[in-house]
């Protein structure tokens, strides 16, 4: 049974004075996940769709070889997208790069080692792509994926692909705009879907789309999100398509939304964008994306939003203003062995992706199960590496997030249109995750930060349920390796979720009470503060200036191991153990943070019973939780915010003695009115 | 903690002993439903008649005081819940608006998108008293 969907309106009493009591908090969150406008969007059906054989989604899509391109084994047709005639500039380009890749090797992404074609592999990819060379008829991506059909394969043979014809193609076309703009319950209009297939360059430099369109969508949208409602939804026409580059590197078939470059490096920041999206793929179930580069867009580098069975491998994201990834309301999604920097917010965002975590119903019946994983990435170079709001059931596993401002960040805090209240059941295992120590803010940055976020952290919850963290390295982050903390309903999204709510909100009360985040968490087996053996930093450490520790010693402290907002007494079941830290023992992790009454100096704090552990009501967190959410400004007393700037290095002499004075300060200011009435709020709220 | 801070705490703490949401005294008339004049355009790049998408600290400086207003009424619809039938919001225009301009007048603020600093805004706006959310820097 679902709970009524809560919708924009005045909040009851009880409501409001939780939330009053509770604003400060939301102070803190500084805009992390805020992911993006767009149109109502709905979860696809998880099931497999028979009208196409194979049937599409309802599982992840397994690539097909390069090998069978070429063959033509296999179902569908695979067209062939090369430069020069017949293909002569692609084949010269792929000499080269196999060339090098075979004499040099080259780096999948920035923290693995150089691989080498060996002789055979490059002989049999210069074969194969001759093969492909002579069935070569298309010079444009958008092209060929406008010839696909359903089981179809797109292969790009080596080159800079910019889509003249694309990049010519009116912005808010008349043709649909306003016409086909789709309005929400209050009247606000956004591109529907029917928007995107007939103005498909309007936005996007290449547009998949995946299915037909039968009517309009609903007006208002649903508030039960899941499934595409069917008045809408229209029969496969690019389901299980297969879009791949075939050089020996992602690298060597390049989709560019960017002009004016300073070199010819595929890394080259763009002086402008021609577009707002590189490639959006939408509906299209059973999409399989392999070894390419989308880069530099106005918004977005990669977009799938409702798709069921989608697998990226081998996809680099550069320069994506917004975001280089971003994944919507999509499920059976696995990003892999990527590579992404340069994002204004985060390099890779899944967002609003399906309940198949604590809040799971019968829609999905093999549920619990991840949703979306990314794994095998290095997310690097950006404000954020990582962020999802209403990110559930998302699995984030075997990469290497360093060199932002901040890791990993997920949350229940966004913009309009997310379903999925509230995030739970992310988990974070067997990461990397260090010295995300970079410093936008400032005049000129290299990359330019779209939003606010602390400094020197490697990961943040800003209200989650029932994650788990676990069997990370997290260290040389230099203000916090990991922090949680609630966000009450009543602080979401203007005070209301996006859609119905689902039973399994695991907070006790909630959702009637008003406190639903921030329960259920666990942070166990992470070796933080210390680098594993013989580790060996990615070349790409020190990109746009950020700051980390150098040598071979494996102690690189975080500013603080862990975090917690230990807000309120109904964040219920968060815990912290068996994690080690600078000298391999549990007794040198430091917690729960700075500014409260408890400093962040080892042995840790935090409560390691999960049964048992609530939170304590800390008035001094909440204060500088406060000050925090006023953004940037120039104070830099020892309460005032300091997540704008970077921290100084851990272990420093300047580092503890900001230490000290803001431990002192912390202490006073307990003792403070103004402590005092903040505590008496949170009593009365939290009797 | 500064002055500024520890007044700015102060006010929010007043803010919060008082009644929120269906409070009519936190003044102002606007957040109160309705759009942009289509005559009156917001800041930043067009798409599918709106700015709020692209909106940012940038096109915020530049813009005049209509054209600012018109970006607020714009965002606070594109941020309300796409089933609620009222873009209403608890944060008032002029809240966003000094908001917007204490925010965007820091020397990294060029690209920061302005809905993304408006929905945390907003968050907030129902216990706060006028003055402390309008005025945390003198």
């Amino acid at each position: 049974m679902l709970e009524k969907s809560t919708r924009k309106r005045r909040l009851p009493t009880r409501a409001v004075s939780l939330g009053a009591t509770l604003a400060a908090v939301m102070l803190a969150l500084p805009a992390f996940a805020l992911a993006h406008l767009e149109r109502p969007s709905y979860w696809p059906d998880p099931g497999p769709d028979n009208s196409v054989s194979p049937p599409a989604g309802g599982k992840v899509p397994e690539a097909r070889s390069l090998k069978s391109a070429a063959s033509g084994a296999g179902p569908g047709d695979v067209l062939v997208v090369c430069k020069g005639t017949g293909g002569a500039r692609s084949m010269a380009l792929l000499r080269r790069a196999v060339r090098q890749a075979r004499t040099q090797g080259y780096r999948l992404r920035p923290s693995q080692r150089k691989v080498k074609l060996s002789k055979r592999q490059a002989r049999r990819l210069v074969r194969i792509n001759a093969a492909l060379a002579e069935q070569c008829e298309y010079r444009s991506v958008q092209e060929a994926v406008f010839d696909a059909g359903n089981n179809d394969r797109v292969a790009i043979m080596p080159g800079r692909y910019t889509e003249p014809k694309s990049r010519r193609a009116a912005e808010n076309d008349p043709r649909c705009n306003p016409s086909l703009l789709q309005r929400d319950a209050s009247g606000d209009l956004t591109p529907s879907y029917e928007y995107q297939v007939t103005c498909p360059n309007d936005q996007n430099l290449i547009y998949v789309q995946g299915r037909a369109i039968t009517g309009d969508p609903p007006e208002p949208p649903r508030s039960d999100r899941r499934g595409i409602p069917a008045q809408e939804l229209g029969g496969c026409l690019r389901c299980n398509l297969q879009i791949e580059g075939t050089g020996p590197k992602p690298e060597d078939v390049i989709m560019d939304a960017g002009t004016r470059y300073r070199s010819k490096r595929p890394g080259a920041k763009p002086g402008g964008y021609a577009k707002d999206v590189v490639m959006r793929v939408d509906r299209a179930d059973g999409f399989i994306g392999r070894n390419f580069l989308v880069r530099s867009a106005k918004e977005h580098t990669f977009y799938n939003e409702e798709v069921d069975g989608i697998l990226l491998d081998r996809v680099k994201f550069f320069w994506g203003a917004d975001y280089g990834h971003l994944s919507f309301t999509s499920d059976h999604n696995v990003v892999q062995n990527c590579d992404g920097f340069g994002a204004g917010d985060a390099a890779v965002y899944p967002g609003a992706s399906p309940e198949t975590g604590s809040q799971r119903t019968d829609f999905y019946p093999d549920a619990p199960r991840p949703n979306t994983v990314i794994k095998r990435c290095d997310l690097h170079g950006s404000a954020l590496g990582y962020s999802g709001s209403m990110g559930n059931a998302v699995r984030i596993t075997r990469n290497h997030v360093y060199g932002n401002m901040t890791g990993i960040a997920s949350d229940t805090l966004s913009a309009a249109g997310h379903p999925g209240f509230p995030a739970d059941s992310s988990e974070i295992d067997h990461n990397f995750i260090y010295a995300n120590n970079l410093d936008l803010y400032t005049s000129n940055p290299p990359v330019a930060p779209l939003v606010t976020v602390p400094i020197g952290t490697g990961i943040t919850y800003a209200g989650m349920n029932d994650a788990r963290v676990h069997h990370n390295w997290i260290f040389d982050n230099w203000r916090d390796g990991a922090m949680l903390f609630a966000i009450p309903d009543a602080l979401t999204n203007g005070g209301g979720a996006e859609g119905d709510i689902f039973p399994g909100v695991s907070c006790p009360g909630a959702p009637a009470n008003g406190l639903s985040t921030s329960c259920g968490n666990q942070f166990f087996r992470n070796r933080v503060g210390r680098a594993p053996r013989a580790f060996r930093l990615p070349g790409a450490i020190g990109k746009f200036g950020n700051a980390y520790t150098r040598g071979a010693e494996r102690r690189r402290p975080n500013g603080n191991d862990f975090w917690w907002g230990e807000l309120f007494s109904t964040n219920t079941g968060n815990c912290w153990y068996e994690n080690t830290g600078p000298d391999g023992t549990p007794a040198s992790v430091s917690g729960p943070g700075e500014a409260g009454r408890l400093p962040g100096a080892p042995p840790q704090m935090l409560p390691s019973n999960c049964a048992t552990s609530v939170g304590n009501d800390d008035a001094t967190k909440l204060a500088y939780l406060i000050d925090c959410s006023n953004g940037p400004d120039d104070d830099t007393g020892p309460t005032d915010c300091d997540w704008w700037v970077r921290p100084a290095r851990p272990g420093s002499a300047t580092a503890r003695s900001i230490a000290l004075s803001r431990a002192g300060a912390a202490q006073e200011f307990e003792e403070s009115p103004e402590a005092e009435a903040l505590r008496e709020r949170l009593a009365e709220v939290n009797p | 903690m500064s002055r500024k801070s520890l007044a700015l705490l102060a006010l929010v703490v007043a803010g919060l002993a008082q009644p929120a949401c269906g409070d009519d005294g936190r003044g102002g008339d606007a957040g109160r439903g309705g759009h942009a004049p289509v005559d009156i355009r917001g800041v930043g790049l067009v798409r599918g008649n709106s700015t709020a998408q692209f909106a940012n600290c940038r096109d915020w400086r530049a813009g005049s005081m209509k054209r600012r207003h018109a970006t607020i009424e714009d965002i606070r619809g594109q941020l309300t819940p796409q089933s609620s039938e009222s873009a209403v919001s608890d944060l008032s225009d002029e809240k966003a608006y000094r908001i917007f301009q204490r925010v965007c007048a820091s020397e990294f603020s060029d690209e920061l998108r302005l809905y993304k600093l408006y929905a945390r805004a907003q968050a907030f706006a129902p216990f706060t008293t006028e003055e402390g959310v309008a005025d945390p820097v003198p």
